[in-house]
């Protein structure tokens, strides 16, 4: 009975493919259902539509004639007729052999009970009675059962002898015998017709069952293959287009009976590309191929499964880069009958691609380019990646050298504190970043085992986790400080030598000072004695001897005394110009235009027979030392005082110009001026332009006036036309905050 | 007060003459001490060594201290003046050849009655001894003895 199940089973898949041809879907369009078969099971599972589903659906296995079934189902299961098997009599065996034994004692006792009309006939052909109602409807079994009951009964009780099993005619046991026979034949007819049935009724329910699948099958190919996100084209052997869904209208822009047997697919290609592939098929399988629809299914042609990207060009001549997946089409008996090309739009995903690519070259480019050398390292400490200047500092060319576990770096580098004490691998950076520490400017010494090469590195990083806080990586940074070490170590020796100079340096300027206080003290003390000497007794000589001296002897006398007031005075201001060095400054606010009256006053009131006009500017202030500029403005007026004496209205100002950031005093005079080729000797010490007859002086006073505004942080100068006066210009600072220098 | 001595603490023998001259020169007629070094102006002034016999009730009118001295310079004499209850009012006029201010501050710190600066032309000098005999010979009054 199973085996009849079975061969039932397949027979109803021998007739599949009719059946499909005769579905509702445009000719046109159905192509693939030659390959996609949809298996017989009842069970079959729901399609689920992706991309790489539909890719692979020509390749959807199929249970061709004489296969195995269905793995997983055991025959005779079927789990549909569990309980109606098919091919056997309405009724159960027991039930038949029941109603066998029933019928044939009924007929037994109709047989008494027609005793008055028969008489002593055994009329043995009531018996086909329930010998053939048995075998109808209870097969062979029941019949053979109802035919021997039936004989056995009738030799017993209708045949003489009664009551036993003997016959005692010749006739009549024949008469027997035919009725055992005629019963067995009719048994056996009937088992012949109830196996004929049951074969019938299984063949109408496996062909409804397969018609209902295909009829599901269909629809699930229609929509596939109108899915509008994919091109999917069938061809005949020789490439010319049977079939082209409606995805690969929109796709391609061409309308199916633009193309139906007028195009190969070749047309929707780069022509470029498909050279080149040719040239690459080519080469791959040692054999000539002409660019063509050859190149697109040359590979599926020979049982290949291929998938190639490629660019597609529309009707309109847009491209866009496709994924075609090519597989052949065959027959009930194998043979390859067309193609099916199955083309997806790959366009977005190309974008994401190249914008990924993008991504991470920017990123690694990035990372190349930073001044740092970074290592990524995995969390058993496994190094990963270097960047550009990680490769440099550890010497690596490829980062295939370094991709190494860091105990087994301990065989090219070494590691120790800035002291030289060495580290053990756990005492590493990266060891350290493992065990979760976050590391900043660890300075350490890293030496390169059996060569000479001692850099001092600073280390940093630490673990980087995903979104959900697990670590993942670990990053290392570090930069080659070795250089900056060294100059730190050699800013630091300058820096003490330094210190240790200005210390000398200091202490003797000290001591020169002490010296230069002695000598002045000892100047002022002692030059001057002599000249005492010289000047007092010179007078007491003039004085005492008056009468016998001679005029000459009293102008030699007198230039005696005169030679040593002069050098008096010279003592005078030499020891000026050094107290004006030493003296402590004390700024304040000077209203300079206020002092510069009183000197005027000053000068008119010691030489009243002078008429000089004063012109001074009003409200000119400076922060400074009063008492020092009082000194260098009064230097600069008696200056000018003294070389404006041939003049008749000398005239002397003292003004300001320049803005308040830089402002600059002047003392201008209309006197004799000089030569400004000699400008450069005005501000040296005792150095003197004009003849000591002319105009007296000890050349001290513009060295003065300098060495006060050099004090101020101030510049001076001064301008001359010989004989047109002389201006001399001198800057102070305006704010309280410069310091003195 | 013409009878009172001028005591004269000066080294410089050139100077001792002259300053002797413009006194002389200024009609300053009283007698004049001269001492060549610190030490022998206390011994005049606290009548010890070479002037263990003179008088101790009779004090100088006026004394002029030098400052750079031998042995004892002029500050410590003026120190050592003030210190003692004998001579503590005595006028002490410092003359000498320094104007740094260090001298003069140390001069009037250490009680000099008056400072007084040696010019180099004897005019002046002559005019500088007769203001200050003038001064303190004539017009300034004297403690009570």
């Amino acid at each position: 009975m199973v085996v009849e199940q079975d061969d039932a089973l397949a027979s109803a898949v021998r007739e599949e493919p009719d059946a499909a041809a005769g579905s509702p879907l445009p000719m046109g369009r159905t192509a693939a259902s030659l390959r996609l078969k949809t298996p017989p099971e009842p069970s079959t599972p729901p399609f689920v539509p992706s991309p790489i589903g539909l890719t692979g659906l020509p390749d959807t296995p199929v249970r061709r004639d004489g296969e195995a079934p269905q793995p997983g189902m055991a025959p005779g299961e079927d789990p549909a007729e569990g309980r109606r098997v098919p091919g056997a009599a309405p009724l159960n065996r027991w039930q038949a052999w029941a109603l066998a034994v029933a019928m044939t004692i009924a007929t037994l006792g109709l047989r008494f009970a027609l005793d008055k009309q028969l008489g002593s006939q055994p009329a043995l052909m009531i018996f086909a009675l329930p010998i053939m109602l048995s075998a109808y409807m209870g097969g062979l079994s029941a019949g053979l059962l109802a035919t021997g009951l039936s004989s056995l009964m009738a030799s017993y009780f209708l045949l003489a002898p009664i009551g036993s099993f003997a016959v005692a005619s010749s006739a009549e046991c024949w008469n027997l015998s035919f009725v055992a026979l005629a019963g067995a034949v009719i048994s056996m007819l009937s088992e012949a017709l109830h196996r004929a049935r049951g074969r019938a009724d299984i063949a109408t329910r496996a062909n409804r069952r397969a018609t209902e699948a295909l009829v599901a099958a269909s629809s699930l190919h229609g929509a596939i293959v109108n899915s509008a996100n994919f091109s999917i084209i069938a061809t005949d052997t020789k490439g010319l287009i049977q079939s082209f869904s409606v995805g690969a209208e929109e796709m391609l822009g061409y309308r199916a009976d633009e193309v139906l047997n007028r195009m190969t697919p070749v047309g929707f290609h780069d022509v470029s590309e498909v050279v080149a592939r040719t040239a690459a098929l080519s080469r791959e399988f040692g054999a000539p191929i002409l660019p063509g629809i050859e190149t697109l299914i040359y590979k599926a042609s020979r049982g290949i499964k291929d998938t190639y990207e490629l660019t597609k060009v529309r009707k309109d001549g847009r491209r866009f880069p496709a994924e075609l997946s090519v597989a052949p089409l065959r027959d009930p008996q194998d043979a390859v009958v067309g193609y099916l090309l199955i083309g997806a739009d790959i366009t977005v995903r190309k974008q994401a691609e190249a914008a990924l690519r993008k991504n991470e070259a920017q990123l690694q480019t990035i990372v190349d380019n930073i001044s740092e050398a970074v290592v990524v390292s995995d969390l058993d400490g496994r190094l990963l990646q270097f960047n550009r200047v990680a490769l440099e500092l550890l010497g690596y060319s490829d980062p295939d050298q370094g991709r190494r576990h860091i105990t087994n770096l301990t065989d090219t580098f070494e590691l120790a504190a800035l002291d030289g004490t060495s580290w053990t691998v756990d005492q590493w950076p990266l060891a350290r970043i493992l065990r979760g520490e976050k590391l900043n400017n660890l300075e350490c010494r890293m030496r390169r085992l059996g060569a000479d090469w001692l850099r001092v590195f600073s280390f940093g990083g630490n673990l980087v986790f995903d979104a959900s806080g697990r670590p993942l990586l670990a990053v290392v940074t570090f930069s080659d400080i070795t250089e900056r070490k060294l100059a730190v170590e050699v800013i630091h020796r300058l820096n003490s030598d330094l210190e240790q100079r200005v210390l000398d340096r200091t202490a003797q300027l000290v001591i020169a000072n002490k010296e230069l206080e002695a000598f002045s003290y000892s100047v002022s003390h002692d030059l001057r004695a002599p000249l005492r000497s010289l000047d007092g007794f010179s007078q007491a000589l003039m004085e005492d001897c008056a009468d016998r001296l001679g005029a000459e002897d009293q102008d030699n006398l007198r230039r005696i005394r005169s030679a040593s007031q002069r050098m008096g005075q010279l003592i005078d201001d030499m020891l000026k110009l050094s107290h004006l060095t030493r003296a402590e400054m004390d700024r304040k606010t000077v209203d300079l235009s206020r002092m510069a009256e009183e000197i005027a006053e000053e000068m008119r009131a010691a030489n009243p027979a002078r008429v000089v006009r004063f012109e001074i500017s009003e409200d000119l202030t400076a922060e400074a030392d009063p008492r020092l500029l009082r000194i260098a403005l009064t230097n600069l007026f008696a200056n000018a005082w003294k070389f404006t004496a041939r003049r008749a209205e000398a005239l002397i100002e003292f003004g300001c110009c320049g803005d308040a950031s830089i402002r600059e005093f002047f003392v201008r005079d209309n006197g004799v001026g000089f030569d400004m080729a000699h400008a450069g000797k005005l501000f040296g010490a005792f150095q003197r332009l004009h003849a000591m007859n002319d105009f007296p002086g000890t050349g001290i006073g513009l060295v003065t006036v300098q060495r006060i505004v050099h004090r101020h942080g101030g510049l001076i100068r001064a301008e001359s036309t010989a004989g047109a006066g002389a201006t001399f210009s001198f800057t102070l600072p305006p704010a309280k905050t410069q310091q003195e220098s | 007060m013409k009878d009172k001595v001028i005591l004269l603490v000066e080294d410089n023998p050139d100077d001792e003459k002259l300053t002797v001259r413009a006194l002389k020169k200024s009609n300053i007629a009283n007698e004049v001490a001269i001492a060549r070094d610190g030490v022998e102006a206390l011994d005049y002034l606290f009548c010890t060594g070479a002037y263990a016999g003179r008088d101790p009730s009779s004090m100088p009118a006026l004394v002029l201290l030098d400052l750079k001295l031998p042995k004892m310079d002029g500050l410590e004499v003026l120190r050592r003046i003030r210190a003692d209850e004998r001579t503590r009012r005595l006028s002490i006029v410092i003359l000498t050849s320094s104007r740094e201010e260090q001298d003069l501050m140390n001069g009037y710190n250490g009680g000099a009655s008056s400072y007084i600066r040696k010019p180099v032309d004897f005019t002046q000098f002559t005019e500088v001894v007769k203001q200050l005999g003038m001064y303190w010979l004539v017009l300034n009054e004297m403690p009570p003895s």
